[in-house]
């Protein structure tokens, strides 16, 4: 949820709802007031259309938490990571940050890892700033 | 007083062109500037692209003749991979390029400049045009026209894909090989285009040589300039458009220089001017002059004319007859008279289908092996071709992955493009005295602008099409004084 | 009954979109019968003066090629818009931005800088550019300016419907204009072609792969390519999978893949992209398994210049639109 009143990084996190989402509810991050976190059935869906269309929304960085390689049940994070590994070439090569979308790997239960990872993308892209 | 004359084929060709013509204090003609106002930079969002890629980009610089950039790309790319292209191949290409020729040469006879003649440069504007042309030569030839133009074009289509921006060729050869039915209906209309072509040769001889008054305009010191010559040759110096050695004759007709595509920075430059888009090639060992002619300015002529000038005749029986008829007429090599091109381009549509004929009756043409796969890590590759309106550069650079770094290229139109200013100078020079602006003038100056064929799309990457005129005569304060317009 | 009042108009364009009315040839005939064509810049005289003159919504429709790069072009879009009742962007530039459109890799600078200063064959010590104005002895000279980024037509004015291609074929062109005369064109907003992809109507679609076993991306120059088989199946990128039909696989009928001049399917909001998350959803590996995210990453490395290619026709309509330029 965008805060009008800070400066602080704005970035979008899509979850898969089967192996993300769980530990999400134990996190408190969905609380938190700077960040966008949207849960999707698996992020197979999540396809660079909608990671780019956060960034025309304002994000200054997408991450895609998604189920570990080989653990989805839908066995589309292959898939994701493909795309995601095209997009960031097709934006470095239109001069955006490829570091500003990230995938991280994050397994059922894993709640810690999933809150460092968010926090830890969002310190990354304070540092980058908003794209001009 | 200093009074300035636009001649902005605006109204047509809105933003693509136009001529500044300034007088003095007398009233004479001071200067005159032909301002090309498009740019697009193929030269440079062509870097990072896939090498294979640019015979599909580069032909999008001209709709009217992406053909030519299309078969000059592809022969880049055989030079950057150096790769050899099997017969077949090199025939398939050739073949697509005569036709397109043909049609091409036709569009801008029948169309566009053409008018100028056979309907007489001072008839009524209303009717210098193709349906002029139509009514005063008959309908049935009009379909003609219309008819044969098709069917060349669906040569390209065929064995290109797309007619306008055509995609086969790579590397080392096409994509696509000619079947036996393909090869029968293609010699079926080259024989009807060599039959046309002659119908063509004959109409300007009895409408234009039949009338002493055109021939007169022709030969006459308006249209006049001593220039360099530009074109391709082959082995035995005749007219090529699709390979060959680049020659260049003095004013006098004398050999200047005989080169290799690869090796043409050591013979041309590019002034910039401020006041356009567009660059004026100059041969860099005679150097830059300004915009004038004679043996000491590096300026030259390329297309019909200039290829007719710059080589020893025609490979094919036909063109070779209509070509020393041509150069009787004008009092023999070479032939200075900028009108001279529309007959030129005649000449050249002889030979382009009595060229496709050839291709489309040698078996070889049928061979299955079409194409080498390049097996060699591309560096350099340089390119050449004669476009319908000139000799044709493309230069690419790339990485050892193919992707390209650098691009140069050197565009039909361009080469003219001094010369083009020069002889509008001089056309109005011969109009325009001591104030007084004579009203044929637009004609006047619009043939002389026309006959080069310009295609705007080449330099300044928009289409040539019916220029028509628009003269403002201002004072010096940038008052108008007078406007002329020709509609 | 008046003939409807009918305008062609060019932009920033090669004039290929020209050549594809020229090459209706006799249609071209009928359909300039059945109009009053009151601005056709290659074939007729025209007066931006007549234009102003015309009441709003007089010309019936507009036909305009080209994309947006100047001012002058921007103000005639602008221009035939409020006489027209409808606008139809004609062909890929003024569609999606085409070809041309890949100079939002770059800006007028870049390409000043190439063109006029280090091509290998310029001499120009000085460093002279182009200039908007110029003092000459006589007077001055004036050239337009231009955009740093090229637009497409919708993203100058409101356009109503779109005619694919690059150029358009006749047939579609021809569709147009008896939907238009017949008064039976669809909503507004529509791309007048089917609203399929290429694959599903291209000879080759039998053999096109759900996934690839080869774990390759080829290139056209480098293989021996089967006119018969996908060419997905071979290993090469074709943008069939997400491009409009309508061209009558004009590309694949001489056997090379498709490069989207059609554009996309309806509801699509970046075409390239979508032609991305397609190819890369096809070009899945056997024993991806096996693979550690670097393993993939190299691989994708081999896709060289995806953005050159997946937006070869549409970068000035895709979401970013251009390349993001350092600021000075
Ligand atoms: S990907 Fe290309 S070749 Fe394959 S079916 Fe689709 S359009 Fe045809
Ligand atoms: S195959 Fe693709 S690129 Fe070729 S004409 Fe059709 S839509 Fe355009």
């Amino acid at each position: 949820m965008d805060n009008p009143t800070t400066n602080s990084a704005k970035i979008t996190t899509f979850c898969c709802n089967w192996s993300v989402k769980p530990g999400l509810r134990l996190s408190n991050l969905s609380t938190d007031e700077e960040d966008k976190i949207i849960v999707t059935m698996c992020t197979g869906r999540v396809g660079p259309e909608l990671v780019m269309q956060a960034f025309e929304y304002g994000a200054w960085g997408v991450l895609i938490c998604a189920c570990p390689l080989g653990e989805c049940k839908h066995d589309a994070n292959y898939k994701t990571l493909r795309r995601v590994l095209l997009l960031k070439r097709m934006l470095s090569q239109l001069n955006i940050e490829p570091e500003r979308v990230r995938i991280e790997w994050i397994d059922t239960g894993e709640v810690a890892k999933l809150q460092n990872a968010v926090n830890g993308f969002y310190d990354a892209i304070e540092k980058l700033g908003p794209i001009k | 007083m200093t009074r300035r004359i636009t001649i902005d084929p605006i109204t047509r060709l809105e933003g693509h062109g136009k001529i500044e013509i300034f007088l003095d204090d007398k009233g004479n003609v001071a200067n005159a500037y032909l301002q090309i106002p498009e740019l697009r930079g193929f030269e440079k969002f062509s870097e990072g692209r896939r090498a294979e890629e640019m015979p599909r980009i580069t032909p999008k610089i001209c709709g009217v003749c992406p053909t030519a950039h299309h078969i000059c790309s592809a022969k880049t790319l055989d030079d950057l991979f150096n790769v050899e292209v099997p017969p077949a191949g090199e025939k398939i290409r050739e073949l697509i390029y005569s036709a397109f020729m043909f049609e091409d040469h036709t569009l801008h006879f029948y169309f566009l400049g053409g008018p100028d003649f056979v309907m007489g440069p001072d008839a009524d504007p209303s009717v210098r045009n193709i349906l002029g042309v139509i009514q005063k030569v008959g309908v049935e030839t009009g379909k003609k026209v219309i008819n044969i133009r098709k069917r060349t074009r669906d040569i390209i289509t065929k064995l290109g894909g797309r007619v306008i921006h055509p995609v086969c060729g790579l590397p080392g050869g096409v994509s696509k090989g000619v079947s036996k039915e393909d090869r029968e209906e293609f010699i079926k209309t080259a024989k009807d285009a060599i039959e046309f072509s002659k119908f063509s040769l004959k109409l300007f001889d009895d409408i234009v040589l039949g009338n002493k008054e055109y021939v007169d305009i022709i030969v006459g010191d308006i249209y006049k300039h001593k220039t360099y010559y530009m074109g391709l040759v082959d082995d035995n110096n005749k007219v090529n458009f699709y390979d060959g050695m680049i020659r260049v004759v003095n004013p006098e007709g004398k050999e200047f220089a005989k080169f290799k595509s690869r090796d043409y920075l050591d013979h041309i430059e590019e002034h910039v001017e401020e006041w356009s888009y567009v660059k004026f090639p100059y041969l860099k060992n005679v150097g830059w002059k300004g915009f004038t002619d004679g043996i000491d300015s590096g300026v030259y002529r390329v297309a019909p004319l200039a290829r007719l000038n710059a080589s020893d005749g025609m490979a094919t029986p036909l063109a070779q007859e209509a070509y020393e008829k041509m150069y009787d007429v004008l009092g023999g090599k070479p032939a200075h008279n900028t009108l001279a091109y529309h007959w030129a381009r005649l000449v050249e549509q002889m030979y382009s289908v009595e060229r496709l004929l050839e291709l489309a009756e040698d078996d070889e043409i049928m061979d299955k092996h079409i194409r080498n796969i390049p097996t060699e890590i591309p560096d350099e590759g340089i390119g050449v071709v004669e476009a319908p309106r000139g000799t044709l550069y493309h230069h690419y650079k790339t990485d050892e992955r193919g992707i390209i770094q650098k691009v140069n290229l050197i565009v039909a139109t361009v080469n003219n493009s001094a010369a083009i200013a020069m002889s509008v100078k001089k056309a109005a020079q011969g109009l325009i005295k001591n104030g007084k602006v004579s009203d044929g003038l637009l004609n006047m100056v619009e043939m002389a602008f026309r006959a080069y064929d310009p295609c705007l799309a080449c330099a300044s990457h928009s289409l040539p099409g019916q220029t028509p005129l628009k003269v403002t005569i201002h004072d010096c304060t940038g008052e108008i004084v007078r406007t002329i317009i020709r509609d | 009954m008046a003939k409807p009042k009918v305008a062609f108009y060019w932009n920033a364009s090669c004039g290929g979109c020209e050549e594809a009315v020229i090459d209706l040839a006799e249609d071209l005939l009928k359909v300039a019968d059945a109009v009053d064509i009151v601005l056709w810049p290659v074939a007729l005289d025209f007066k931006k003066k007549d234009v102003e003159n015309l009441k709003d919504n007089e010309i019936v429709a507009s036909f305009i090629n080209g994309a947006v790069r100047t001012e002058e072009q921007k103000e005639m879009a602008e221009l035939l818009r409020a006489k027209s009742q409808l606008v139809f962007a004609f062909g890929s530039c003024a569609h999606e931005g085409c070809i041309p459109g890949l100079a939002n890799f770059t800006n007028r600078e870049g390409i000043f800088e190439r063109v006029y200063k280090t091509t290998e064959s310029t001499k120009n010590p000085e460093g002279i550019f182009p200039k908007v104005k110029t003092k000459v002895p006589e007077g001055e000279l004036t050239l337009p300016e231009f955009f740093d980024t090229v637009y497409t037509l919708d993203q100058t004015v409101e356009v109503d419907y779109y005619i694919p291609g690059c150029a358009p074929p006749p047939d579609i062109i021809m569709n147009a204009f008896t939907a238009l005369l017949e008064g039976n064109l669809p909503e507004k907003g529509s791309v007048l072609s089917p609203n399929i992809a290429l694959c599903d109507e291209c000879d080759r679609n039998e053999s096109k792969p759900e996934k690839l076993e080869i774990p390759e991306f080829n290139r056209v120059h480098q293989i021996e390519i089967d006119p018969e088989k996908c060419f997905l199946a071979q290993g090469i990128i074709c943008m069939g999978i997400s491009t409009r039909s309508g061209c009558g696989q004009r590309c694949i009928n001489v056997n090379m893949p498709c490069r989207g001049c059609f554009g996309p399917l309806d509801g699509v909001k970046d075409f390239g992209l979508r032609t991305m998350a397609g190819i890369a959803s096809i070009f899945a590996l056997e024993n991806e398994e096996n693979l550690s995210e670097e393993d993939l990453s190299k691989l994708m490395d081999k896709l060289v210049d995806p953005a050159g290619l997946f937006y070869m026709y549409s970068l000035p309509s895709s979401i970013l639109r251009r390349k993001r330029m350092e600021e000075k």
